[in-house]
């Protein structure tokens, strides 16, 4: 049910106090924000903080949002600030670009066990292989309904111009990953496959 | 932008939708957030904010902060220390009484009135102001915060949402 009121006049009606227009703002953008602490590998208490938070900032700026169409980038640039914050707090530094060559080996863990395809499961570990560049890109780009670059960017702290190719380098590495014929691009994720 | 890259792409999307949806909670949170807007409060913009790592101040750990809040002539004062998931808010809600005065305390209004915290996750509780318009509120999870002060006579004044 793709919900095609404009943002404009979401904003306009929930500022005029319609739970309605406001609930729906929530829904088209909470899995994007969502997305964003994720990428910002935050654990599930500092991703919903991180959601909550970003909320909170819109209501008190309901009415100074300059460029409505542009909120998605407000929010997501709300959102990452929020994200440092909580990793400056935790005493997790935000990577520099080496670090992100390669996994992070503190991400969470995203389980497995849900996903019925065994097809599905096999992609997902393979994505959990990728340089910590890729995932968070990629985080981000999976949303239901996509950001454009720019949102991406400032979501992501990404020059506008990297997101394309570097989207298009960790497909392929993923799909390289994918049909690897070795156990060794498999991880070793044992207990939830056992079931 | 190749359709074989888009077509992987909502693959992954359709799985981290399974293993990794926003949570309800999070959903329900974001909208019952709406029946916070307080249009017809005051707000209490942060005008100040000083941090003192652990000297001069008095502190059991970590650093203290001092966040000053502004509406109209009422300044809003909160010391926030402490550390990890039990802090402590100090404050004092005092009239400015402008260039060269030294503010008066609320006492003077005839009104002590209550000062109330609200955190994200839309819990609070509320805190008597003394004499002095001292308030104290302790065991305050870390996370964003907002507080305000009710007086009879006066608007109600919310501060904006901070972080502790």
């Amino acid at each position: 049910m793709p919900d095609t009121t404009s943002v404009t006049e979401l904003l306009r009606r929930a500022d005029g106090g319609e739970q309605a227009a406001w609930d729906a703002l929530v829904s088209r953008y909470e899995a994007l924000l969502w997305s964003v602490g994720r990428a910002h590998r935050l654990g599930t208490a500092d991703a919903a903080d991180v959601v909550q938070t970003t909320w909170l900032r819109l209501l008190e700026n309901l009415r100074r949002i300059e460029d409505p169409e542009r909120l998605a980038g407000w929010l997501v640039t709300t959102a990452r600030r929020e994200c440092l914050r909580l990793l400056r707090r935790a005493g997790r530094e935000v990577p520099d670009d080496d670090i992100l060559d390669v996994p992070d080996p503190r991400s969470p863990a995203l389980d497995t066990a849900l996903l019925r395809e065994e097809r599905d499961a096999a992609l997902w570990s393979c994505f959990a292989h990728l340089p910590e560049r890729c995932q968070r890109l990629l985080r981000v780009l999976m949303v239901a309904d996509p950001p454009a670059y720019a949102e991406v960017s400032l979501a992501l702290g990404m020059p506008v111009g990297a997101i394309g190719p570097t989207r298009m380098r960790c497909l392929a590495r993923l799909r390289a990953l994918v049909n690897a014929p070795s156990p060794g691009a498999a991880p070793s994720s044992g207990a939830s496959r056992e079931r | 932008m190749s359709a074989e890259d888009d077509l992987l792409l909502q693959r992954l999307g359709s799985i981290v939708r399974e293993v990794d949806p926003v949570p309800v909670p999070t959903g329900e949170l974001g909208r019952a957030a709406f029946g916070l807007r307080r249009l017809d409060d005051e707000l209490a913009e942060l005008v100040e904010e000083l941090t003192a790592a652990d000297g001069g101040v008095r502190g059991a750990g970590g650093p203290v902060r001092l966040l000053v809040f502004r509406a109209g002539e009422l300044l809003l004062e909160a010391q926030v220390s402490g550390a990890g998931d039990s802090l402590v808010l100090l404050g004092q809600a005092v009239l400015d009484a402008g260039t060269g005065g030294t503010g008066a305390d609320l006492g003077d209004l005839g009104d002590l009135g209550t000062v109330r915290l609200e955190t994200a996750r839309l819990e609070g509780r509320s805190s008597p102001l003394d004499a002095f318009g001292v308030f104290r509120f302790d065991e305050v999870p870390p996370g964003l915060v907002r507080l305000s002060v009710q007086h009879a006579g006066r608007p109600r004044l919310t501060t904006t949402w901070f972080s502790v």
